[in-house]
């Protein structure tokens, strides 16, 4: 029998992020497992000259920051609070790299991830963070399709 | 809450296969879900005039397919067969085109698949059966690693 204790979900806040939920808080709630909410803050590749001085980076971050705080607030259901242990993550990087470094950080067991996020195009089978979270995980990878993105065989 | 009925376990009978299968028998009982077990018999592309008079293609089929019962009837260790409800599948054709056709056959909740089977290379990161399954797939997929095969991030 396999021990599932530490659950990741990945999230950008997205429909179909939000629609992964559903599994991760499922998983977690049967397994007695803790979730661990994950929110990458994505690196923003500004020239110096272009924004730098008018309205600096760091300020940007620190919006972005307070932003996801917010919204991380949300994410899981009032419900489901009482019943699960949970604990947020809020980092800045390459989003596939940092869930790969929670991952191995907090000895996840699994990882439920949604296969479109935000730069997800809906012609495209795979996103990209996805693909790469399940290529190189050090553990199982849950990958929720939106109901919307059915692969229709021509 | 979500509901998982019906788990789809696609084997090769590889060890990555096998290692995959102790999280299909625990999801099944976690879910009290029925397990679907498929194996995918690869068309061959043998030539009329190489195999088939000498040794019919019909024949060879016939043979993989006994096998692959073999192995099916072994698969299960006999603690879970009392647990959880388990159908065999064994079919023929493209690997990762049955196992999507049969997760809409049978309205498959999950697929857990493994990430390498009997033609994964092991210094490529996924194999490409179960990366066209978790593409193509209708249902949520698990991908589960043999844990020989952990990617490490180059310094």
């Amino acid at each position: 029998m396999i021990n599932i204790k530490n659950i990741l979900f990945p999230t950008d806040f997205s429909n179909c992020a939000e629609h992964a939920l559903k599994y991760a808080l499922s998983f977690t709630e049967l397994c007695n497992a803790k979730l661990y909410v994950l929110h990458v803050i994505a690196d923003l590749s500004i020239p110096v000259g272009l924004g730098g001085s008018v309205y600096p980076l760091s300020k940007i971050y620190d919006e972005m920051e307070q932003n996801a705080k917010e919204k991380m607030k949300h994410v899981v259901p009032m419900h489901y609070i009482d019943k699960i242990e949970t604990e947020t993550i809020i980092v800045r990087g390459t989003p596939f790299l940092e869930i790969i470094n929670a991952a191995k950080k907090y000895t996840i067991d699994l990882i439920t991830i949604a296969t479109h996020g935000y730069t997800g195009l809906s012609h495209v089978f795979l996103g990209s963070t996805a693909e790469k979270v399940v290529r190189m995980a050090p553990c199982p990878v849950l990958t929720i399709k939106h109901p919307e993105h059915e692969f229709v065989k021509p | 809450m979500i509901t998982v009925k019906k788990i789809l376990f696609p084997t090769d009978f590889s060890p990555c296969a096998k290692h995959a299968l102790t999280y299909a028998l625990s999801l099944a009982t976690l879910f009290k879900a029925k397990l679907y077990i498929i194996h995918v018999i690869p068309k061959m592309n043998i030539p009329i005039s190489a195999g088939g008079v000498m040794y019919p293609t019909l024949k060879i089929y016939k043979d993989m397919e006994e096998n692959a019962k073999k192995k099916m009837h072994h698969l299960i260790p006999k603690r879970f067969l009392d647990q959880i409800e388990v159908e065999n599948i064994i079919v023929r054709g493209t690997p990762y085109v049955e196992i999507t056709k049969n997760a809409k056959k049978y309205n498959i909740d999950i697929i857990t698949i493994a990430t390498h089977g009997r033609t994964g290379i092991s210094h490529t990161l996924i194999g490409s059966v179960a990366e066209k399954v978790v593409r193509k797939a209708p249902c949520p997929v698990l991908t589960i690693k043999h844990p020989e095969h952990e990617f490490v991030i180059p310094a």
